[in-house]
């Protein structure tokens, strides 16, 4: 017999014992009828409630946030524990929290899925909580979970849309990355929670130990495997109430960044990034906002306060401040503004080359595309000087 | 211009010296073209689009696809150069897409420089002529901002194996509009599919109809060839369902002549004749001063850049523009936009000849070409006829010049040209359930869409093992049986641990750094860096020269700098084998035999640096570069007592010994990959008269596939076979003392009889 043939009959002996084992196992596997806490919703699922104090409170629950563009009984927060973390056909989603404002409590719903064959009945019951008319709030949900469910419905033949997300990954990435990166390391929601909210979770696993408790309690039937996943979905969602609750306070509210932070312990980077974030919601608030964050020293919310004044076309008043950034901290955004504004504005030719010169010169010099177009302007103004 | 290639034809005919060395000339006289009308129920909106490009009638074959394809069947047509391959899937595919607006296509093509030639093809014949039908190709360059749109609104979406492989299969919800209304698949190049390729492209076709099967389509499919022995055959392999033949070929041919040439002997006492390079160039530039489309064919990236840059250097004049005649080189290595300019400059005329590699020999459009020059036989009959066929007209006369290089099986051919052109080209082979292959490609499947039991016991579309390889893979717990059915339990995406191709080690980038430049020119993948860019090696990329400044391999980074030396440098090359563990000792077919796993390493030590014009070796430098190792199977052969090879191999002589393993080293090469239904260069065969490790004559057989697929353990169980056949080669071959059908040519050194001590040496052995 050849190996080939004999690699295959020495498969099947090893088939013969692998099912008595998994004869065994799956009686082993089978669910334990009481998981600890959860109540049986089906063959293979459950579910359980949690009624929470409702951490969006001080918002109120009909007045519309600024933050997720609804009111924040709309809202579900969700957050999907999966077999894997790249995506693909063969990841499914065995673990759905999924919080929402329930009269004056905060309620999350655990779903939870206890073997592959029941995953048509887990996405039926399901299926309600994801209700389209919702915003659905998540964090890192709108390139995840949101597709994953997608995907699983369709496998099962269902349909399911997200038709609008408030993804509180971007908005914390503005405003905390640099911060999280010097104190803790990844824009993680964990690492965030920790910087922003000051809340310590305690005992927690990583987010990527995830699938490996789930094909434990596979294997071996124990349900204690997963109760670090239990608990670390239910933190997650009840932290992306927390998280949407500080920024839309930010927002409504800017000026408390100036009470939190006083001007001689350096500059919050949020700033900029709450000014930027408030200039798409409310021009007026954001130039009010600016004007103190530039007072205090903050050059980058002066550049954008310039922008502001530029696209009004007070361009006098745009050049002051671009000149008060520039002299408090030299810098090629600051000096080609300037440079614009005399070439263009004051047609004063010999100046504007003077400052783009400087700016040629390490250390101001770009690289890359502004580079490029820095030496393009010194060429034209070279050019209007020997002609003029 | 016809009458500029007869004229030159005549020239060379009365040239005693060109005559001399001429071994055969073959004239395949012109072809009329077989035509008919354009199908009566054609579309009109197709009929006007195809007749605003000049077509007004079909080639019989064209029209055959057409019809087979219009009644339903999966098909194959084999097809010449020039002979309206594109039409015989285009038109059919385009109707049904015109008629159904929701229907898709998908095409396949080998390699990615393919499908994009084939997406302007398409837009010329698409757009041309105002035909509502999208064509988007989706592979690893298409940019991530597009391909949702893509996926979305693609019609006819074309690709390759790999990113069906990677991207498309493991992601197939994000395809749901396109799979459930998926009508074609085209597979165009079917003959690149051979040995462990097509096993992974038979298994890729079975994941693509779980996955269309589940969405509720059932796509048809149309293979195209080059010209093989058993096109049928390799296509029902393929996509495991019957397939119907178009071979009968309609369109016209010019007449075609075939030269079989021996360059002179220049030593007449050594054997030595002049190289290849220097006749293929010398007879390049007399075609190209007539102006005639040239394509000279080398083994070799370093040997294209050499007849390139001797074509251009003899051209050169700078009053006359060098007659407006540009020659270019092309080969893999190459920036894509670059290859993709030469394409271009050959189709339009304005590049009128080109030295390439093999990059070449597939299905690339670069138009019609007068003369090909094959500088040196390349290592298949079916790539020959590749090669010679890329000069072929429709209409005028056209030239292929086949010159022998002094290696053995080039003299044997060019002195036996009638076993070259009676042979029947090689067959493709596939093995679809090669276990290494078939078990990757489960775990891709079962993450795809989980096995129900009732699929498994089907034993469709994957083989009759599926259900032992599925326990299998439970058993290493990344499959699960629950409820019935097999669901893929791992964290992990298996699509991304399987490479179709042989391990594809990251890329060396050649970056120009000549006074400051810092400019990429080219790359290179590690294994061919080390022996071609090292340190000090004269790199010569579309005629310039440069010298290698520094090989980084760890940075995956080769700095060189413009040069201007008298000559190039080749390495010397070394292969050691390490075994380094023994698996399982056995006694088959009277031998012993040892599995396991072996060390293959690499290493090019020193170079030889080689003048321009005439080859001679003018010194050697030294290379300081780590080995290049690879892990895979082998099965060693022991020709040790007390077993019957063994002692047969005790009564060769001792002189005749050395000779006589690494004769049979020569035959197994040669014979085994028929048995082992793969390609020549999928296994590698080391003779080893004193073998340090086994300490006895030893022969390895090893899978040159790192990780190794198979090959080594269906080399063992078709030993008998295999063994059967040796013997009957070295019967039956008429030859007196060795040619390369047997033993290979024998030359003046060594024992001469050879064959006769191994004739009695494996009739022994065999019992």
């Amino acid at each position: 017999m050849g190996p080939t043939e004999s690699l295959y009959e020495h498969l099947k002996a090893k088939k013969t014992k692998a099912d008595a084992d998994r004869r065994t196992a799956r009686k082993e596997s089978l669910p334990a009828p009481d998981l600890p806490g959860f109540e049986r919703t089906g063959e293979f699922t459950y579910k359980r409630v949690f009624r929470e104090p409702n951490p969006l409170a001080s918002l109120g629950a009909e007045e519309p946030l600024l933050s997720a563009r609804a009111s924040a009984k709309d809202l579900l927060f969700f957050d999907a524990e999966t077999t894997g973390l790249s995506g693909g056909a063969g990841n499914l989603a065995f673990l759905l929290g999924a919080g929402h404002l329930d009269g004056g409590d905060f309620v999350v719903e655990q779903h939870f899925l206890a073997d592959f064959p029941g995953e048509p009945e887990f996405l039926r019951l399901i299926r309600p909580l994801l209700d389209p008319e919702r915003v659905f709030v998540s964090y890192n949900g709108s390139a995840f979970d949101s597709h994953l469910l997608v995907s699983r419905f369709s496998l099962n033949r269902m349909e399911l849309s997200f038709p609008r997300q408030y993804d509180i990954l971007h908005p914390s990435r503005r405003l905390w990355k640099s911060k999280v990166a010097a104190a803790l390391g990844s824009c993680s929601l964990k690492n965030v929670e920790r910087l922003v909210l000051n809340v310590d979770r305690g005992e927690d696993i990583d987010g990527a130990e995830v699938p490996e408790c789930y094909f434990r309690f596979l294997r071996s039937g124990d349900p204690s495997s997963l109760e670090p996943v239990f608990y670390h979905n239910r933190i997650d969602v009840l932290s992306l109430a927390g998280l949407l609750h500080r920024i839309e306070s930010l927002l409504r509210d800017p000026a408390s960044l100036f009470a939190a932070s006083p001007g001689d312990e350096g500059l919050p980077p949020e700033f900029a990034a709450l000014g930027a974030m408030l200039l798409a919601l409310d021009p007026v608030r954001a130039e009010d906002f600016l004007r103190i964050a530039f007072d205090r020293g903050d050059s980058r919310c002066g550049l954008l306060l310039g922008s502001i004044h530029k696209r009004r076309r007070e361009y006098e008043e745009a050049f002051r401040v671009w000149e008060a950034v520039f002299a408090a901290a030299p810098a090629w955004r600051s000096g080609i503004e300037i440079a614009m504004h005399l070439e263009h504005r004051r047609r004063d030719a010999a100046r504007a080359l003077e400052i783009v010169l400087n700016l040629l010169t390490p250390p101001l010099r770009p690289s890359g595309g502004a580079l490029r177009a820095l030496q393009e302007r010194k060429t034209r103004l070279e050019r209007k000087l020997t002609r003029g | 211009m016809p009458n500029q290639l007869d004229e030159i034809l005549r020239d060379l005919e009365s040239d005693p010296a060109f005559r001399a060395c001429v071994t055969r000339r073959e004239r395949i006289p012109a072809r009329p073209g077989k035509y008919v009308d354009l199908p009566a129920a054609l579309d009109p909106r197709l009929r006007k689009a195809i007749e605003s490009r000049g077509i007004g009638r079909l080639y019989s074959h064209q029209a055959e696809c057409y019809e087979l394809a219009r009644a339903g069947k999966n098909l194959v047509v084999v097809t010449p150069t020039a002979s309206g391959k594109t039409l015989c899937y285009n038109l059919p595919v385009l109707e049904t897409l015109l008629q159904d607006p929701a229907a898709k296509a998908l095409y396949l093509f080998p390699t990615k420089a393919l499908s994009q030639d084939q997406q302007s093809e398409l837009n010329e014949a698409v757009l041309g002529g105002g035909i509502p039908v999208k064509v988007a190709t989706y592979d690893g360059d298409t940019p991530s901002s597009l391909r949702v749109s893509l996926r979305e609104s693609g019609r006819i979406v074309i690709t390759n194996p790999d990113m069906l492989h990677t991207g498309i299969l493991p992601n197939h919800t994000k395809w749901i509009k396109f799979l459930k209304s998926l009508r074609f698949v085209v597979i165009d190049e079917m003959h690149a599919y051979r040995g462990i390729f097509g096993s992974h492209l038979t298994n890729l076709v079975r994941r693509l109809k779980r996955v269309t099967r589940f969405y509720g389509s059932e796509p048809r499919f149309i293979l195209c060839s080059a010209t093989i022995a058993n096109p049928k055959e390799l296509a029902e392999k393929l996509v495991e369902e019957e397939v119907a033949l178009v071979d009968d070929n309609g369109a016209p041919s010019g007449e075609r002549h075939l030269l079989f040439y021996n360059p002179p002997l220049v030593d007449p006492v050594q054997g030595l004749r002049r190289s290849t390079v220097t006749e293929a160039q010398g007879l390049a530039l007399k075609f190209l001063k007539r102006r005639i489309k040239t394509i000279v064919f080398a083994r070799s990236r370093l040997r294209v850049e050499l007849i390139a840059s001797a074509v251009n250097a003899a051209l050169k004049n700078l009053f006359t523009d060098n007659d407006r005649i540009r020659f270019e080189s092309y080969r893999g290595g190459y920036l894509p936009n670059e290859r993709r300019a030469i394409e271009k400059g050959l189709r339009t005329g304005e590049i009128m000849g080109v030295a390439s590699t093999n990059a070449l020999e597939l299905g690339i459009d670069i138009g019609g070409l007068d003369a090909s020059i094959l500088a040196g036989f390349p290592g298949s009959i079916a790539s020959t006829w590749q090669q010679a066929g890329r000069a072929g007209r429709r209409q005028t006369v056209s030239v292929s010049v086949l010159i022998a290089s002094s290696l053995p099986m080039n003299q044997y051919l060019v002195n036996h040209p009638e076993y070259f052109l009676t042979k029947s080209p090689e067959a493709g082979f596939v093995d679809p359930d090669n276990m290494y292959v078939a078990v990757d490609h489960l775990k891709c499947a079962v993450f795809e869409l989980p096995f129900t039991d009732a699929e498994v016991a089907e034993g469709r579309p994957f083989s009759p093992h599926t259900e032992s390889l599925l326990s299998y893979l439970e058993e290493h717990g990344v499959v699960r049986h629950a409820g019935g059915t097999w669901y893929w339990s791992d964290r992990s995406y298996p699509a991304e641990q399987v490479s179709l191709r042989s391990a594809a080690a990251g890329n060396v980038v050649i970056v120009d750094t000549t006074a400051g430049r810092n400019e990429v020119i080219g790359e290179m993948d590690r294994p061919s860096a080390k022996e071609l860019i090292f340190d000090n090696a004269v790199y010569l990329h579309r005629g310039a020269q440069y010298i290698v400044k520094k090989l980084d391999i760890e940075n995956k980074r080769c700095d060189v700098e413009e040069s201007n030396v008298n000559y190039y440098t080749d390495a010397v090359v070394k292969t050691d084998i390490k075994v380094l563990k023994e698996d399982e000792t056995s006694e088959t077919a009277g031998v012993k035999t040892v599995l396991g796993d072996i060390l293959v390493r690499t290493q090019a030590a020193k170079f030889k640096k080689i003048r321009f014009d005439t080859h001679e070796n003018i010194g050697f430098g030294e290379i300081f570069l780590p080995p290049e190792e690879m892990h895979t199977r082998a099965l060693a052969l022991l020709f040790a007592t007390p077993t019957r090879a063994g002692e047969a191999f005790g009564r060769v002589p001792e002189t005749a010994a050395a000779a006589a393993v690494g004769r049979l080293g020569y035959l197994v090469r040669n014979t085994a990959p028929v048995f082992l239904l793969c390609d020549p260069a999928d296994i590698g065969v080391s003779e080893k008269i004193r073998d340090p490790h086994f300490g006895v004559s030893a022969l390895y057989v090893y899978d040159r596939c790192p990780g190794g697929t198979g090959l080594a353990e269906a080399f063992r169980e078709k030993l008998p076979e295999i063994l059967a056949a040796l013997r009957e080669r070295l019967g039956a071959c008429p030859c007196r003392s060795g040619c390369p059908s047997c033993v290979g040519p024998v030359e003046g050194t060594g024992p001469t009889d050879v064959k006769d001590v191994l004739k009695r040496f494996v009739s022994d052995w065999a019992g």
